[in-house]
């Protein structure tokens, strides 16, 4: 148990090290180069600001999106359980959508993440009802409801959109910005409000991880050890969402990071949630910042910048398939 | 034995899935040391009785007690896990944790909402894994131990909820006659040591009836006969029971009794 705990601080110390390296980084790499020297003299009113506010969003936002992996994993127990593929993400995409067209946002900052988190939430329970067969959920009746509810909530997000066009540019913008995912955050009370809650989702999570060991197991084998199952299965769901939602409320929707990054923290650490919890926020945080700057600097000869959730979706679909393929082999259930 | 206060007690249990009642009006008692076997043919209904019993399918009609308590309306899950464990057939085993992990887990009722497990917690994981006598593997990764060894960690795990009554749902299957014969070996010496209750859900009669103080026979749902070992295990019962005749000897080795087939092979139908 103690090389456990010196493993987990250990991984733990190394992560946050590269992610302070990575971060670092970033700030001098974008579209256009900028001597360091100009940079740190332009303070951060300048250049520097907006990519320090950009890396700032990334660090929260991988970090939310690794960590509801995670969590979406072990309840369902089901690896290819995820955000993005669960719907959870769309939903919280017309939750978000919903709350823009309304003109709630322009009343309450917390609007946005609220509505965004709503909408995560109640996909999260529709996709489970349908998906469930018995006290089961297999495996692939997940992914079909996931992707069949995540389709219909796709259309109505697009319906919305192009009726909202109609109406005028602004709310159109933002919410096609949504579909394809950027870091191009300006508000920053926005950030400091999804900062603040993905710090706090994170931190449950932390705290309840061995719950999530216990799930792993299985329902019944849960409810043998005295874990109420339905109350621990909402709470986990909610935080997801949390996660998820604000997320999207921030940054749209980016796919597979919630898949990519807790696969491969398992690998590496091992099933125990209490050590791959908080690694994979924080690997999961490297992982945006990383998927970002290429995603600014790639085209950046044509003077343009490839939305994020391209990116992340360019590396999470072949890693989703080679997955599948694999649970052709190997049950997870 | 002396009659004591029943440690886990079925009153009239009605109980099955989606309004089809699989077990009717079961009545059950087991007393604290005693090592009960439930036996009948596939599909009577004798896992769903232990679910029932188990505290995870509430009965429809009647009452499941636990040491007088109704274990559905007087007792929180945890309370509950804290004085009954299960072992299950299958547990799905696609998760990586070490033996000590898996163990470490039948601690969650004693923890508290948010604990972790103390040093106090790994001591009595450590003698579960001892009693269980998986204690050399405990670093070892579950998915990657034999069949046998992974039951052996799944008994650990609820000794180390430190149960008094134990559901155990076909103790001995996929195991091998040595192995079959030491997990029940172990079953008895834990409850004669710790005056455990032992329900076990039993496919072989011969088995249940050397380790066995009591035999319950189950048919479509009923219970159908509830007593001595020795008295319950009658060739006239067993013949109609399982539609297959049978002779029961006296074990010469043991003295208990041996079922044995009566007819030789090419006589089914």
């Amino acid at each position: 148990m103690t090389s456990r705990r010196w493993m987990r601080t250990r991984a733990l110390v190394a992560l946050s090290a590269l992610l302070a390296l990575v971060a670092t980084g970033a700030l001098f790499v974008g579209t256009v180069w900028v001597p360091p020297g100009e940079l740190l003299a332009g303070g951060l009113g300048g250049t520097l600001g907006l990519r320090a506010s950009r890396v700032a969003i990334g660090i929260v936002v991988g970090a939310a999106l690794s960590a509801a992996g995670v969590i979406f994993q072990a309840v369902l127990r089901n690896p290819l359980a995820e955000p993005y593929v669960l719907g959870v993400s769309s939903g919280a995409g017309l939750g978000a959508a919903v709350t823009i067209l309304s003109g709630a946002v322009a009343l309450w900052v917390w609007a946005l993440p609220a509505g965004a988190f709503v909408g995560g939430l109640l996909t999260m329970v529709l996709v489970y009802r349908l998906a469930r067969v018995g006290a089961r959920v297999p495996v692939h009746s997940l992914l079909l409801a996931g992707v069949a509810v995540g389709a219909v909530i796709g259309s109505v997000l697009m319906f919305l959109v192009s009726t909202a066009s109609v109406e005028g540019g602004g709310s159109l913008r933002s919410i096609v910005w949504w579909l394809l995912g950027s870091l191009q955050i300006t508000d920053l009370t926005l950030l400091a409000v999804v900062g603040g809650a993905v710090l706090v989702g994170v931190v449950l999570a932390f705290v309840l991880a061995r719950d999530l060991n216990v799930m792993v197991l299985g329902e019944e084998p849960a409810a043998h050890l005295g874990l109420s199952v339905e109350r621990t299965k909402l709470v986990f769901f909610a935080l997801g969402s949390l996660l998820t939602g604000v997320s999207v409320a921030a940054c749209g929707l980016i796919g597979f990071v919630g898949l990519i990054v807790p696969h491969t923290m398992r690998m590496i650490l091992g099933p125990d949630h209490r050590t791959l919890l908080p690694c994979a926020a924080l690997a999961g945080a490297v992982f945006i910042v990383v998927a970002d700057t290429i995603a600014r600097t790639a085209l950046a000869g044509v003077g343009t910048e490839l939305p994020i959730g391209v990116v992340t979706a360019l590396m999470g679909g072949p890693f989703f398939i080679a997955l599948l393929r694999r649970q052709r082999r190997v049950t997870w259930s | 034995m002396s009659r004591k206060e029943p440690a886990l007690e079925l009153a009239g249990v009605t109980c099955g899935y989606d309004g089809r009642a699989v077990v009717h009006e079961a009545a059950l008692s087991l007393a604290p040391g005693e090592f009960v076997g439930l036996a009948g043919p596939n599909g009577c209904g004798k896992t769903t009785l232990l679910r029932a019993a188990s505290g995870v399918l509430p009965p429809r009609v009647g009452a499941v007690r636990l040491f007088g308590r109704d274990l559905y309306r007087d007792l929180a899950p945890r309370d509950v896990a804290k004085a009954l464990a299960v072992v299950s057939q299958d547990l799905p085993v696609d998760f990586s944790f070490t033996i000590e992990e898996v163990v470490l887990m039948g601690r969650t009722p004693h923890l508290s909402w948010f604990g972790w497990e103390s040093r106090a917690d790994l001591e009595v994981a450590r003698k579960a894994m001892a009693d269980a006598e998986i204690a050399e593997l405990a670093d070892r990764a579950i998915t990657e131990v034999s069949g046998g060894e992974r039951q052996r960690a799944f008994l650990a795990m609820a000794l180390a909820q430190e149960p008094k009554v134990l559901l155990l749902d076909e103790p001995t299957s996929h195991l091998d006659l040595h192995h079959q014969v030491t997990a029940l070996s172990r079953l008895d010496r834990l409850r004669r040591r710790d005056g455990l209750a032992v329900l076990a859900v039993m496919h072989d009669l011969n088995l249940a009836a050397e380790f066995c103080d009591r035999i319950v026979l189950m048919r479509a749902g009923r219970l159908l006969a509830d007593g001595p070992t020795s008295q319950v295990l009658t060739e006239g019962r067993l013949a109609e029971l399982f539609s297959e005749p049978v002779r029961v000897i006296e074990n010469p080795a043991t003295g208990r009794p041996h079922v044995m087939l009566a007819r030789g092979r090419g006589a089914g139908g």
